[in-house]
């Protein structure tokens, strides 16, 4: 079945359908939620400024007031977490929206002119796809400083080409229909057969392919960070936060990394579930 | 002049060794408001031979031969002639209706995206003129089938949708490629009559591909029998049963099955159906043909005029017809 004859199931079986995201798929959709909310709000929920510094307080465990203590130089931790929440999803949220757009008209280019065209843009990315992103990272920051807009930049050269290579499959099946050709025998301009029928049908994959990129992307992005490639301290952020609380953690002071190491997992995890859940629904794994 | 003219047409399609020819020198004339049956076995090059009139050539493919739409060579129109051309002049019935339809756009998206894009008409008449196509192709209830999905409607009633949108604009050239052949039996004869009556009513000429000789004496008024990329008779519609000139349609005659007696099995042709892409000296038929003589095997047969129709083959004035 096409991706097009699916979605068509789907739409008819409207209702039934978040029934099957299952109750890990639940947990995974309310975990995302709260982290959404966490990064548009976090600044106000926070109880305690998050860079004021009081080395008295450094590596202090949980007292009454501070839940989850300080970090080594006695700022509030959760304080940090809840601010620390938003570039650690604005970061991941610019690199799947650039990712996606990119690889998505690409891969339609690709496969609606087909020819040399594809052979080309396919050729490209099977060879930018063979370069490793934390490399990338490396050189970009070398050339242009470690900051979030580079790191995003170097995953999002990295991440593209990943994504048109599956969409270009996919799309290749979709613009092979009959449905397509009809549509040119009716007079319709390519761009609009593409743009206006092509790109919605694909739509169900492409979605699911982001949330779950975005799960990759909060790992990565964090990771970049933590090697000092991505946000620069004192910024809060999970990645810069895993980092920090290393030399604390050989001190018997876990808890920094601990806290802010569990956030960027849970985060990642539940959005690969719940993009691996939607596929499934919708039948576009 | 007549409307639609193909002259000398060769279509060579890329294979993996090169081109491959698969359309050898299609002849075919269609006038105004006539209607035109193409017949032949899969792979004969009927519907290449149509999807090439519309302007759908595979990827790769070269073209020699003329097909001129009123004078004007459809193969050398520009992006946006062919457009023009494609909205407005020719319209093209396929064969699986539920495959030609985009699955997720409702019935009435289909029908309204079509008339507001090509005809620049705004959406309330658009949609006026909409539920009046789908009452003229007998749909009932045509406003609550507007709002319906394509898998909500029978096969029939979607190739009647796939009908009504080609009446927004009533072309002068209707291609209707195999239009009954993904339908059951019942649905076939009346979507068929419609197609014929509606196409007499507003004189729309059509091509009508087909394996069904019978259904294609009935609603055409020449038949061009096609076999191995090549046209092998052209004969009025009237005449086929009597006095069919070409071996290769005299067997596909007695190849149906009939109503009356009962027969063990169906006659079949003897040997493999050739496909237009494979080599041949002398004429395409001669392996499977009972009348073959030697001549048949060396020299590619000559277009022989008979009557009203022509035939190719090298036997065509020996009346092969009347033999038993």
């Amino acid at each position: 079945m096409s991706v097009a004859q699916v979605a068509a199931v789907v739409r008819t079986r409207r209702r039934s359908r978040l029934s099957h995201l299952g109750v890990v798929g639940w947990i995974a959709l309310a975990v995302i939620v709260l982290f959404v909310f966490v990064a548009a709000f976090g600044a106000a929920l926070a109880p305690y400024d998050p860079d004021a510094i009081d080395i008295a307080y450094s590596n202090v465990g949980p007292i009454p007031g501070h839940p989850l203590g300080f970090d080594e130089l006695g700022r509030d931790l959760l304080s940090r977490l809840l601010v620390g929440a938003r570039s650690s999803f604005v970061g991941p949220l610019a690199l799947v929206a650039v990712s996606t757009i990119i690889g998505t008209a690409l891969a339609l280019l690709a496969a609606w002119r087909r020819g040399w065209t594809d052979a080309t843009l396919s050729a490209g990315f099977d060879i930018a796809f063979a370069f490793p992103g934390l490399l990338l990272a490396i050189v970009l920051a070398t050339m242009f400083g470690s900051s979030l807009p580079v790191a995003v930049l170097a995953l999002a050269l990295a991440y593209t080409p990943g994504l048109a290579r599956l969409l270009r499959a996919t799309a290749l099946r979709e613009t092979g229909m009959e449905y397509v050709k009809a549509f040119r025998v009716m007079g319709y301009s390519d761009f609009r057969i593409v743009v206006r029928h092509v790109l919605p049908n694909l739509m169900p994959f492409i979605i699911a392919q982001a949330i779950v990129m975005f799960g990759f992307a909060t790992i990565d992005l964090g990771g970049l960070s933590f090697l000092g490639l991505g946000v620069q301290p004192p910024t809060a952020d999970w990645g810069v936060m895993v980092a920090a609380g290393a030399p604390a953690l050989l001190q018997g002071y876990p808890m920094q990394t601990l806290v802010a190491g569990t956030c960027l997992v849970l985060a990642a995890v539940s959005f690969g579930i719940l993009g691996d859940r939607l596929a499934r629904m919708w039948g576009v794994e | 002049m007549s409307l639609l003219q193909v002259q000398g047409l060769t279509l060579d399609v890329p294979v993996d060794t090169g081109h491959g020819r698969i359309l050898h020198g299609i002849d075919l004339t269609v006038e105004e408001g006539a209607a035109v049956g193409i017949v032949g076995e899969s792979g004969s090059g009927k519907s290449m031979t149509v999807r090439t009139v519309a302007g759908l050539l595979p990827r790769g493919a070269r073209t020699s031969g003329t097909v001129s739409f009123e004078g004007e060579q459809v193969t050398a129109m520009s992006p946006s002639r062919l457009r023009r051309y494609r909205s407005s002049q020719v319209a093209m019935i396929f064969q699986d209706p539920r495959a030609a339809i985009n699955p997720v756009r409702k019935v009435g998206d289909f029908l309204l995206e079509n008339a507001i894009t090509n005809l620049g008409w705004s959406k309330a008449r658009a949609r006026e003129k909409a539920i009046e196509v789908l009452r003229d192709v007998g749909i009932t209830d045509p406003e609550r089938r507007l709002t319906a999905y394509p898998s909500e409607l029978s096969g029939g009633l979607l190739q009647r949708v796939m009908i009504a949108s080609t009446l927004l604009y009533e072309p002068e050239l209707l291609l209707a490629d195999e239009p009954t052949t993904a339908l059951d039996v019942t649905t076939q004869s009346t979507v068929m009559a419609l197609i014929d009556r509606l196409r007499r009513e507003r004189r729309m000429a059509m091509v009508f591909v087909t394996h069904d000789l019978e259904l294609a004496a009935a609603v055409c008024d020449t038949i061009y029998v096609m076999y191995a990329g090549r046209i092998v008779e052209r004969i009025p519609a009237s005449e086929l049963h009597e006095r069919p000139r070409h071996p290769y349609t005299r067997a596909l005659l007695d190849a149906r099955p009939r109503l009356e007696g009962r027969e063990e099995r169906l006659r079949a042709i003897p040997g493999q159906p050739l496909s237009g892409l494979e080599d041949v000296t002398g004429c395409a038929f001669a392996a499977r043909c009972p009348f073959a003589v030697d001549l048949c095997r060396t020299d590619e047969p000559p277009v022989v005029a008979i009557g009203a129709g022509e035939v190719r083959c090298h036997r065509a004035h020996d009346h092969l017809w009347e033999l038993p």
